[in-house]
């Protein structure tokens, strides 16, 4: 069984049997970066092309690791911010690209629909690398993979999610993924960080970190910072960290041991404590290690046959 | 010069007049009006059997952007559009490439259209300078060069500036427009916001921002005794506030479009940009209240809130598209098929609102087939249903969600001051002569 789609856009067009192949192929190539030679053939000939229109260096060297290891040609394609600042549409880059006979686009854009609209001109595979608010697929699916590593069940599995919502890369992908296989989420956050309607997507939300975190068997954090964009929303990083950083004290209100993910680039002091930091930075390492996987798990099954 | 056109479904709302019988247009205005009128010498005869024969259609939202984006629409071009949909009068609103805020710019229109232009091109004129909300136009001024009405087109956010212009609006006896959107509440915004904009991860302009507005609007049209216009109505609790304002006997009218009624906020997902307007698209519950709207009268006129844009404009991210829909050609039939055909509204009930009603509000020309009435008359074919076609849009702007959509009510002849300027989908050469005045 494969995966329906020739892309990847987002977690809400899968369903569950999807991810848990995603899942579970991860895992056979997991064990591929033990080996001493750390490659496969399966995506020999093929050409995987990194198109970021904004930078990250985290998910562009995890897809540049992960077509390489499958045996892949790969490129790097650095653009403007957006089409409007080029002056070439997004359509007329896709046709360009595609004129290179590439056979995967890796798409990451600040602005939501990106990859979509992308997608609809092209042949070859389109996998959506985070569309600014929207979705960020592959990052869900590391979670989901850490998470499953873990604990070996999502059925029942308790998850909290903390941060700057309505502009973070992972709360709408992680919802949809953590949803689908079964698992409870309450979005934690201010009122005004809480996307309107998103109780429609079977979630909880808690307005004060001590409700939303009590019980949790899975944390999942990722980096707040004020800009313009939110400086309504956020009256300063200092009242922020005081009601909602995820302090030592306020981590014994979650299940024990719980699981504490956050997406990168922490920002201690203010989502998260120096000390819970120390604490969730191995798994934030393991997390990279198994970024690389998923994602060549996600090349290998959007390169086989679809519906 | 004569023409009869015969054996159609004559309406005129301004009679109340629902009838088959023949129509006889004579040197530029209405004349007899009965059954089996003896062919005069010399006239055209136009066979009309199983259609609708209804005053022009006075469209109260319409934009150009020559010369500073002739791209985008020409006014030879908005001319063109307006004819193919049946369209007699057309009220020219203010943007940013044409801001309509002095003397020039409307006479420009005016010289334009006599030169080039099919149907009547009128400006409301920028109520502010630079559309910015700070300090009033020339208004008179403008007022003696033409404009019907005044408004910016976006909100003016300064209630001072606002109730300002309405008073001396008023001693000019010309209504302001108003544009229901508050700029802080839908900063940043290009959809409506709620669970789908969520989902896309796009950022919303809530229905507060509208509601803020009408409010403020309807206490500033009590306060100063004068016209206002709301333009477009677009969400349920501001049709309600309307409701009750007129009843209240406050000077208040308003107007929406056919994308407010036919269309609901999914019509964004997948991010198709030809759907981002503003206002925004809305949710079910506010298209079932715009229709009752419509239905009850709290709505006064069905416009086409027409934006022509470039695919330039559109074919970008949906953060950084263009708003709006090019609507002018498409307005008729889209509205008949949603209201009458689909719906229950009585045929002189919807042609008030795509024509009598718009005219009165802003003393325009047509809206009435009473004898020696200018002679702005349009056909409509409400037997045969077509597809809408943008790529045959005479209008630059091929910006449109409802390419494809079948359905009945294409105008099939248009008639300005007497002279045809459409007919079976072919359009006049310009200038028409009725113009010249």
């Amino acid at each position: 069984m494969g995966l329906k789609s020739k892309d990847l856009l987002g977690i809400q067009s899968l369903d569950e049997g999807e991810l848990r192949v995603i899942l579970d192929t991860a895992a056979n190539f997991g064990t591929v970066a033990a080996r001493p030679v750390k490659k496969v053939p399966a995506l020999r000939g093929k050409t995987v092309a990194n198109l970021f229109y904004e930078p990250s260096t985290r998910t562009r060297i995890s897809f540049e690791l992960a077509a390489k290891r499958l045996s892949a040609d790969f490129i790097n394609i650095t653009a403007a911010t957006s089409s409007a600042a080029t002056g070439e549409t997004l359509t007329d880059t896709a046709k360009t690209v595609e004129a290179m006979q590439v056979d995967f686009l890796v798409v990451r854009h600040s602005m939501a629909g990106a990859a979509h609209q992308l997608a609809r001109q092209v042949q070859c595979s389109v996998i959506n690398a985070g569309d600014g608010p929207h979705e960020h697929p592959t990052q869900t699916l590391v979670d989901l993979y850490t998470i499953w590593e873990h604990r070996k069940r999502f059925e029942g599995l308790k998850i909290a999610i903390l941060g700057d919502h309505p502009r973070s890369p992972v709360t709408i992908s992680s919802i949809y993924g953590l949803k689908k296989m079964g698992a409870e989420v309450t979005l934690v956050g201010p009122s005004t960080l809480i996307p309107p309607g998103i109780d429609q997507l079977g979630v909880r939300v808690a307005t004060r970190l001590e409700d939303g975190i009590a019980g949790a068997d899975v944390i999942l954090l990722s980096r707040v910072e004020i800009t313009d964009a939110n400086r309504l929303q956020i009256p300063s990083l200092r009242e922020y960290a005081r009601f909602y950083c995820l302090t030592p004290r306020k981590l014994e209100l979650a299940a024990e041991d719980a699981l504490v993910l956050h997406s990168g680039s922490m920002n201690r002091g203010v989502e998260i404590s120096p000390e819970v930091a120390d604490y969730a930075f191995p798994l934030m390492v393991q997390q990279v290690t198994n970024g690389i996987a998923v994602r060549m798990a996600v090349l290998y099954l959007l390169a086989g046959e679809h519906e | 010069m004569k023409l009869l056109i015969k054996g159609g479904r004559v309406i005129d709302p301004s009679r109340d007049f629902d009838r088959v019988c023949d129509l006889l247009l004579v040197d530029g205005v209405v004349g007899a009006c009965d059954v089996d009128l003896a062919v005069p010498q010399g006239a055209e005869v136009y066979d009309a059997a199983g259609k609708w024969v209804v005053p022009g259609a006075v469209d109260l939202h319409v934009h150009f952007s020559e010369p500073a984006r002739a791209d985008r629409e020409t006014v030879a071009s908005l001319s063109r559009a307006a004819a193919a949909g049946g369209v007699t009068t057309a009220v020219c609103r203010p943007c940013a490439d044409v801001p309509l805020d002095n003397i020039a710019l409307a006479e420009f229109l005016a010289s334009k259209n006599r030169r080039e232009g099919l149907v009547r091109l009128k400006p409301v004129a920028a109520l502010t300078r630079g559309l910015r909300g700070e300090t009033l136009t020339d208004v008179g001024d403008l007022v003696t060069g033409g404009a019907v009405a005044l408004g910016d087109d976006v909100a003016v956010m300064d209630s001072q500036v606002m109730r300002r212009g309405l008073e001396y609006a008023r001693s000019f006896r010309v209504p302001v427009v108003a544009f229901p959107e508050d700029k802080s509440l839908a900063a940043g915004g290009v959809m409506n916001e709620g669970f789908v904009s969520t989902t896309l991860g796009l950022k919303g302009i809530p229905w507060s921002a509208e509601e803020v507005m009408v409010i403020r609007d309807i206490i500033l049209a009590r306060m100063t005794r004068w016209h206002v216009h709301i333009s477009p109505v677009t969400v349920a609790g501001a049709v309600e506030l309307i409701r009750r304002a007129k009843g209240d006997g406050i000077k208040v009218t308003c107007d929406t479009s056919p994308h407010y009624f036919r269309l609901t906020e999914r019509a964004v997902e997948g991010y198709n940009t030809l759907a981002k307007v503003t206002p925004p698209l809305r949710g079910e519950r506010d298209v079932e209240a715009v229709m009752r709207g419509l239905a009850d009268g709290t709505i006064d006129a069905v416009a086409s809130h027409h934006v022509p844009l470039s695919i330039v404009d559109k074919d970008v991210e949906f953060n950084d598209a263009a708003f709006g829909i090019s609507g002018i050609e498409t307005f008729v039939p889209l509205a008949y098929a949603a209201l009458v055909a689909e719906g229950d509204m009585r045929p002189v009930d919807f042609v008030r609102l795509i024509s009598t009603g718009p005219a009165e509000l802003f003393g325009l020309a047509g809206g009435t087939l009473a004898e020696g009435a200018p002679a702005d008359v349009a056909v409509i074919d409400v037997g045969n249903a077509a597809s809408v076609s943008a790529s045959s849009f005479f209008s630059r702007g091929k910006n449109t969600p409802f390419d494809g959509v079948a359905t009945p009510g294409w105008p099939v002849l248009t008639v300005v001051g007497g002279n045809v300027v459409m007919k079976d989908g072919r359009i006049a050469a310009p200038p028409n002569p009725a113009l010249a005045d």
